[in-house]
């Protein structure tokens, strides 16, 4: 314990400097900026940092880059609270409560909670990397191909179990979303599967460019209608910003549950954001009393994925820090700029260069800090983009989307895509199939179907691998029985 | 009259494109093509051949790195195969330019472009947890020997990739059925195999030797054997699996090509400039943060080279039935 | 037809054409027990059957749901924008590589300005072009990403 206060104290020493307190400042800001806008992520936004990194020292390259990271974050959900169209995967979740509360005139607080949710998930996060992260490391290795493909059951059963009406709906959405998942070459056998003849279709649909169509285009479109109408939220019914004392009691303990959540959820191999977000969501909502007002404008619907998501941020930085694995793209993007500045992280970064692991963690302490204090502030003139009327706003959110589009894989062929997937997701919004399933399918297909093909060739083709490892037991055991509480609530209600 | 005119018109043309041989420099901005998103190998090449090209002042006109990733590096290459004759594109490339086409994913080979040169490579390790019985590459080609099904090997991002191949033909240099051997494959690669053979869910990898290098020297895992030629001085202890007795040299190699139909005069502008660019400080120390080793082969050299290397492959993937 | 009928139709349509695709996918095993096909006939017949089921749920009489109502007749203006603006997006992004960037954004801004904010034409003008140096100067200049470029890129400095 001693000696974890005497390293915190080492990074300390790295990390308040001017210059790298300027570069956490800098960064942070950068990052909220690129969070904002549709497709760009952190990923990206660390590449940027490249070039930029260069000429530094390893410590304050690492340091301004996870600025950058935690600062997209932040900034991820505030284009999802104000105009219902997220800045990344992990944002898609603050659009479910963040913008039904922005319609009522409550932007400011949905803004407030946003970012204090943030901050707080970003401070017990932080906790867990000072004093657990070697116990934690060493837990998540035991995750394999089998825990994977129960864990993901998990997960796509939770997110039925979200919609609205009807589950079978629900379970139409996620089948459309594996179906998508499927199509490209399958990385097993090099088969190319659901093409259809379209060369550009090889590499697989991109869910981001999905993500894009189906909220910011889709969003649009739905303007066409009432263009001509005055803005729907005039300057008064921003609200403060700020929240009430109410508000900040139905928002705490849901963020204290999610944060842990979404840390372990980012600690494991391959998974992200986006998966510890509609967890958390799915738990509250289930743990809620009035689960009804999920979807509404429910201030802890959106406080407890936003916990969430930087908590699950800190937990991608334990596998690059303790083993030098990177856990997510944006850590790998950050290893590769790392090995160009001759610092590998490795199993031995905490002994061989504890000024660059423990600077990296106290400067994300400060950085945390930083954030709320820009973040708040930033919120005002924020809310002044509501004011902007939107026969000019439309267009701008339209050309931002399709730039962002390219951004994603440089690639023409995604401005097909992200226009077909709009059109598709205004013709389901009309038949009420929910999208978020579809979504989250979409996301994980690729990694489900590979687990389970994995977890058969391990186990020579018995399907009793799934149950006879405890922790994927567990996963298949609260599937199951998420799937039949939610019936059953739901025959209660019908009845 | 005519006859005499178009022969002066043809002889002056010769002239032209004869001063042309000696003297073309690119005229406008130079595209590095990394066919990947930014952060991977490929682009990592183009921004350290970027980065080399402007410090050391080898080139007079700006160098831009244009990112166009897909189809395991087609799509950027389709893009520049679209400048035909154009001295001022390159792109970035590897082994998969073969492999593609081998294995029936995309219709570009070498042929379509104009290679200009290799230029560094990272050699591919064969690893296994620390408390593995297996001391040595012959230890592990024994077991799978003994019993395939019970070594499952990971492999990632996709099979058919560099590191694929080479397991496969130790495998088959040892005298093993390579279609006999137990794959678990990882689309995410370093980052998801590594945790799984600490975890125990894969016995093998053959992997990047920087992706297990820091692990390896940390005693977390042990790298059995690398697909060099020669040992590495970085990695003493670990001997290549051609001293090890099984004769399997494999470079993963990065190189540049060019535009299709590039004039002999760009061809020897660009072997030039490469030719010094590899030499400079820049250069050097930048491959060398990156565990990169130099692999120069002029355009003449790599040219040959490609069409040995596609030879060997298409072999190996006929063994094994991946080819298409 | 109402909204759960149509979607189921949809879903048993969508997933059968999935799973007869899935069926002639050739046969290839890499020591992987499933091979590429069986997950996708999974997912396919999960969505053929939660779409009977769906079906079937809305004949029971007094469950059914609404009726579905796209408004294409109701609302052609809307229609007519969203096919418009669908097919000029598309065309956007297949010239993007042939022109550069700066000439197609201000071009489809025009557009899709034009469309939602009409009759101000001045001001649309000034807003696209400005959109367009904006973005370039802030992506491909300032924070270096690569942006495809045409005629009038190459004359840039940069």
């Amino acid at each position: 314990m001693q000696e974890i206060f005497a390293n915190l104290g080492l990074g300390f020493q790295t990390a308040f400097t001017f210059t790298n307190i300027l570069w956490v400042f800098i960064g942070g800001t950068l990052g909220t900026i690129i969070g904002m806008l549709p497709g760009l992520g952190p990923a990206t936004g660390v590449a940027i940092l490249i070039p930029i990194t260069f000429g530094m020292n390893p410590a304050t390259a690492l340091i301004t880059m996870c600025a950058v990271y935690y600062g997209a974050m932040f900034g991820g959900s505030r284009a999802s609270i104000m105009i219902n169209t997220p800045g990344d995967a992990s944002a898609i979740v603050s659009c479910f409560d963040g913008y039904p509360m922005t319609k009522q005139g409550r932007a400011g607080a949905a803004l407030a909670i946003s970012a204090l949710a943030s901050f707080i998930g970003g401070m017990i996060g932080m906790f867990f990397l000072v004093f657990l992260t070697q116990p934690i490391a060493a837990a998540a290795l035991k995750f394999g191909p089998a825990e994977m493909f129960s864990l993901m059951m998990f997960a796509l059963v939770a997110t039925i179990t979200l919609a609205e009406g009807n589950l079978l709906k629900g379970a139409v959405a996620i089948a459309f979303g594996l179906m998508l998942s499927t199509v490209g070459i399958d990385a097993l056998t090099g088969i190319i599967r659901f093409t259809y003849g379209a060369e550009a279709l090889q590499d697989g649909i991109d869910f981001l460019v999905i993500i894009i169509g189906v909220y910011a285009v889709c969003e649009v479109f739905k303007n066409f209608k009432d263009i001509n109408a005055v803005y729907k939220f005039d300057s008064k019914h921003i609200g403060k910003v700020w929240i009430t004392k109410e508000d900040w009691k139905r928002s705490l303990p849901p963020m204290l549950r999610s944060s842990p959540l979404g840390f372990i959820v980012g600690v494991l191999p391959g998974m992200g954001g986006t998966i510890a977000t509609f967890m958390s969501y799915a738990m509250e909502k289930n743990l809620s009393k009035k689960p009804e007002e999920f979807g509404k404008g429910a201030i802890e619907g959106l406080a407890a994925p936003e916990a969430a998501n930087n908590a699950c941020s800190c937990g991608a930085m334990v596998p690059l820090l303790t083993l030098g694995i990177p856990g997510s793209g944006t850590t790998a993007v950050m290893l590769g700029a790392l090995m160009l500045l001759g610092v590998r992280p490795g199993p031995t970064l905490f002994t061989d260069h504890p000024e660059i692991a423990w600077g990296v963690i106290a400067s994300m302490l400060i950085g945390n800090i930083i954030l709320i204090i820009i973040n708040l502030p930033l919120a005002i003139p924020l809310v002044q983009i509501l004011k902007v009327p939107t026969r000019i706003m439309l267009p701008i959110i339209m050309g931002l989307a399709l730039i962002g589009t390219y951004f994603l894989n440089y690639s023409s062929f995604d401005f097909v895509v992200v226009m077909v997937s709009a059109v598709i997701g205004y013709l389901f919004s009309k038949l009420e199939i929910p999208l978020p399933p579809l979504v989250l399918a979409l996301i994980l297909g690729g990694t489900t179907e590979q687990a389970l093909r994995n977890s058969l060739v391990l186990s020579d083709g018995s399907l009793g691998i799934f149950v006879q490892k405890p922790i994927s037991a567990v996963f298949i055991v609260l599937a199951a029985a998420s799937l039949v509480y939610s019936l059953a609530k739901r025959k209660k209600h019908a009845a | 009259m005519k006859k005499t005119l178009a022969i002066v018109l043809m002889l002056s043309i010769l002239a032209v494109s004869f001063v042309g041989a000696q003297t073309w420099k690119p005229t406008k901005t130079i595209e590095l093509v990394a066919p990947a998103n930014p952060g991977g190998g490929w682009d990592m090449l183009c921004r350290v051949v970027q980065k080399t090209l402007v410090d050391e002042k080898l080139v007079e006109k700006n160098v831009i790195v244009v990112n166009k990733p897909g189809g395991g590096g087609a799509v950027g290459w389709t893009y520049l195969k679209g400048k035909k004759g154009q001295g001022e594109f390159l792109a970035a490339t590897s082994t998969l330019i073969m492999l593609n086409n081998l294995l029936g994913s995309s219709e570009l080979t070498f042929k379509d472009f104009t290679p200009l040169a290799a230029l560094q490579t990272e050699w591919i390790s064969v690893a296994v947890q620390a408390d593995a019985p297996y001391k040595n590459i012959k230890d592990l080609m024994e077991a799978i020997k003994a019993n395939p099904a019970a070594i499952p090997i990971g492999v990632g991002p996709t099979l058919g990739n560099n590191d694929h191949l080479l397991i496969l033909r130790l495998a088959k240099a040892y005298g093993i059925d390579p279609s006999k051997l137990k794959f678990i494959v990882y689309p995410g690669a370093g980052g998801e195999i590594v945790p799984a053979l600490l975890g125990g869910h894969i016995k093998a990898t053959t992997i990047g030797l920087g992706e297990v290098l820091e692990q390896h020297k940390a005693g977390k895992l042990r790298v059995l054997g690398v697909s060099s030629d020669a040992p590495l001085s970085f990695l003493p202890g670990v001997q290549t699996f051609k001293a090890q007795g099984i004769d399997v040299v494999f470079p993963h190699w990065r190189g540049i090509i060019g535009a299709p139909e590039m004039t002999p005069a760009m061809v020897k502008y660009w072997d030039d400039v490469f030719t010094k660019m590899v030499q400079t400080k820049t250069w050097k120390e930048q491959i060398e943060k990156l565990g990169w080793t130099g692999f120069y082969q002029n355009s003449a050299a790599h040219t040959a080279f490609l069409t040995e290397q596609t030879g060997i492959f298409n072999d190996l993937l006929t063994t094994v039935g991946l080819k298409k | 037809m109402t909204k759960d009928t149509l979607t189921g139709i949809i879903a048993v349509a969508v997933g059968g054409i999935y799973t007869a695709t899935a069926l002639v996918l050739p046969e290839m095993r890499m020591g992987d027990k499933l091979g590429p096909k069986i997950f996708p006939l999974v997912v396919g017949i999960g969505s053929v059957l939660a779409g009977l089921a769906l079906i079937l749920g809305d004949r029971r009489p007094g469950k059914q749901s609404k009726k579905a109502d796209f408004g294409f007749v109701e609302h052609k203006d809307l229609w007519l924008k969203i096919v418009l603006t669908t097919v000029v997006g598309i065309v956007y992004g297949l010239v993007m590589d042939k022109l550069g960037f700066l000439i197609p954004t201000t071009l489809f801004m025009l557009f899709i300005s034009t469309l939602i904010n009409k009759g101000r034409l001045v001001q649309n003008a000034v807003l696209s072009a400005v959109f367009a140096v904006i973005t370039y100067g802030v992506f491909a200049v300032a924070l270096k990403l690569s942006l495809p470029r045409g005629f009038l890129e190459s004359l840039l400095p940069f």
